[in-house]
């Protein structure tokens, strides 16, 4: 399969939460086709609620997982939207440093691509009803935060914005008046998620969470509002002396509005 | 010198208001499955990664036709203010107490001022932004530090203009930039393309443009400011998967934002005492402050273009911004409208957010006169319409246009492709 196919098949015409699919890894994935290595998940989603419920899911697991997990959830009905913004190397380059060996990526995402090639083999027959209600599926290691950056590396560290996701009233137009979040290692919603989540709470959308690593069942809960929650204005604030981080990234930005002139 | 330049004729900049509605109209849509195909196209072939904003579709399933003599006569206008903007940044950076009035960081302001010489160039692009207005064509702004939107430009309007036989883009904006770097870098140039990490949008700015760029020779590699090494004014390359001296620069990633880096990252380079061309070049952050037009009157140049097409600017102190809706308010680095601020068009309490603001430093800010947007009927219903013409080293070279439900073009604008047909 090219990469038009695997895209196809993530993003179908007939799914009504495929426009809400991130192109960026699947626009790699002819070039790094042959550099995937793809592992074999064993895990569980009997957690998930029956898709009757009309739960839409946040699945913000590390790595391949989230794509795993997608998939898993697309056999009980549910519809895989990889979120996924990171670009996976430097353009065209070959993603180990050919002096040290060492990766030149600070976040790997080779491991989603490989899982999003392999997904496509066993989406591509699946039987998804056009409103099955949506997991949106990111990657839990995007910020690839507590971990120090080589100043060579390529610095692809990623965020999702608000308008990654479709608006509460979009959800509650199609029957959706829950998300559930699913995560790993702890329960509180990265910085970057906490906005699109508390713009769901603000539109009515009901919130729970849970722990994949932990058995217990899903708890609601209620998001707080983040710092600088609502700013429109992202470049601006920067303009009037908000600092980013001294290592070129993350320091203090709005996960609201993209992009250039 | 564009002293000399005629401005618009004061036909131009009214009669359109007569003509059906400015010579643009709206095709129909293409089907479903076609435009879907071309979207997905757009993604994968073309970098256009944020096709999806909210519950907005990015990429119109529709062109906007334009009459190729009201074409001609915006590409004469568009390289008029080209020109003179080079000629103002000329003159004002040359003249420190006016940079003062710009809205910049203060350690922009001083490398600006400085005496060292400038960084050499390698090559210019602006985006002029248009709009029918009932008085005829206006501008709003320039883009002029780092304009985006060449794959929407050239890719995604190059797929639409496939179904559309009788009918031609106006250029080929990316083809037209990617040759000017490809011939200032040389044969087999290295160059690095920098923007800042985590913005997707941005990143596809430069992973579309690279890619241009490697399809003529050069070697091009993405990075970001701070994996330049300036060296006697050379800039290098450090990372992990290139390592050497750099032909050129092109950088996504604003003035005002190098400014704020480390010192010793060595950012002034992309300024003064840089030896390596760098696009856009130092000056190009004057005309992209939106403050651009407080300090005219103090410059010999004359910009008559600008005069007539960009209306009537104060700093906020001087303006009736708070009980006359007639304005608007924008900050002096507004790069992407999204700091646009109509009260009608705002929350209670975001109009009250951004009054303080504006009280709090209005040196960062602008007022602005608002102009009367005519909208045009398309396929979605009426929507306003900014067409922002690109000129490349001063010359005409394609068009991005952006649609809008609100007379604001913001994030949440559609893009749409304009076609030329010919005149009756």
């Amino acid at each position: 399969m090219n990469k038009e196919a695997i895209f196809l098949i993530w993003s179908p015409d007939h799914s009504l939460w495929a426009r809400w699919a991130k192109p960026v890894l699947f626009a790699h994935l002819d070039a790094l086709l042959p550099e995937i290595t793809v592992t074999e998940f064993v895990g569980d989603v009997s957690w998930c609620p029956p898709p009757q419920e009309r739960v839409a899911l946040v699945i913000d697991l590390p790595g391949a997982e989230g794509v795993q997990v997608g998939v898993a959830l697309a056999t009980r009905g549910y519809r895989p939207v990889p979120l996924y913004n990171a670009l996976p190397l430097p353009f065209g380059e070959p993603p180990l440093d050919p002096l040290t060996g060492r990766p030149v990526a600070a976040v790997n995402v080779m491991p989603i691509l490989g899982a999003l090639k392999k997904g496509a083999e066993q989406l591509a027959g699946a039987q998804i009803p056009f409103d099955a209600p949506p997991a949106f599926l990111l990657d839990g290691n995007r910020r690839s935060e507590g971990r120090v950056m080589e100043p060579d590396e390529f610095d692809n560290r990623s965020i999702c914005f608000t308008t990654d996701f479709p608006s509460a009233n979009f959800l509650a137009g199609h029957g959706i008046q829950r998300a559930l979040l699913v995560q790993k290692g702890g329960l509180e919603p990265q910085p970057d998620l906490a906005h699109a989540l508390r713009r769901w709470q603000d539109g009515g959308i009901a919130l729970e969470r849970m722990r994949v690593d932990l058995p217990g069942k899903p708890e609601p809960f209620e998001v707080a509002r983040p710092s600088w929650y609502g700013a429109m204005f992202q470049r601006a604030l920067a303009a009037v002396g908000l600092r980013r981080a001294s290592e070129g990234g993350f320091g203090a930005w709005m996960p609201e509005s993209p992009s250039g002139g | 010198m564009i002293a000399t330049l005629e401005g618009p004729t004061k036909g131009f900049a009214s009669a359109n208001a007569c003509v059906s509605p400015h010579g643009l109209r709206s095709e129909s849509a293409l089907d479903t499955k076609t435009i879907a195909a071309i979207r997905r196209r757009a993604a994968l072939e073309g970098c256009k990664w944020d096709i999806q904003v909210g519950d907005v579709t990015t990429l119109a399933p529709f062109p906007i036709v334009m009459k190729r003599s009201v074409w001609e006569r915006l590409a004469v206008l568009a390289e008029q203010l080209a020109a003179e903007a080079a000629a103002a940044e000329e003159e004002i950076s040359h003249r420190p107490e006016l940079l003062d009035e710009l809205g910049f960081p203060q350690a922009l302001r001083r490398v600006l001022a400085g005496t060292a010489s400038q960084t050499p160039s390698a090559g210019r692009v602006v985006r002029f932004d248009f709009h029918p207005t009932i008085d005829g064509w206006r501008i709003s702004e320039a883009n002029s530090d780092v304009p985006g939107g060449f794959s929407e430009a050239s890719h995604f309007s190059g797929m639409i203009a496939d179904h559309f036989p009788f009918m031609q883009p106006p250029g080929n904006p990316s083809q037209v930039w990617s040759d000017l770097l490809a011939t200032e870098a040389g044969p087999g140039g290295v160059v690095a393309l920098l923007s800042a990490p985590g913005y997707m949008e941005d990143h596809q700015v430069i992973v579309f443009l690279a890619a241009r760029l490697r399809e003529r020779g050069c070697r091009a590699h993405l990075a970001k400011p701070e994996q330049i090494l300036w060296r006697d004014g050379v800039a290098y390359l450090h990372t992990a998967w290139h390592r050497g001296p750099l032909n050129s620069i092109v950088r996504f990633y604003q003035a005002e934002w190098l400014s704020r880096l480390p010192e010793q990252t060595g950012w002034k380079h992309f300024f003064r005492g840089g030896r390596t061309r760098v696009a856009n070049p130092p000056p190009a952050v004057i005309s992209e402050s939106k403050r651009f037009p407080l300090v005219w009157e103090k410059l010999s140049t004359q910009l008559a273009t600008w005069r007539a097409l960009l209306p009537e600017t104060r700093d906020p102190r001087d303006a009736p911004w708070s009980s006359d809706d007639g304005w608007l308010l924008k900050t002096a680095l507004c790069n992407t409208g999204d700091t646009v601020s109509i009260r009608e068009l705002m929350q209670p309490v975001d109009w009250l957010k951004t009054r303080f603001q504006v009280l709090l430093s209005p040196e960062n800010w602008v007022a602005q006169r608002r102009f009367n947007s005519v909208a045009l009927t398309t396929p979605f219903g009426r929507r306003h319409v900014c067409v922002g013409i690109y000129t490349v080293n001063g010359r005409a070279a394609g068009a991005y246009v952006r649609l809008s439900e609100k007379p604001v073009i913001d994030f949440a604008a559609v893009d749409v492709a304009l076609l030329l047909e010919d005149n009756e």
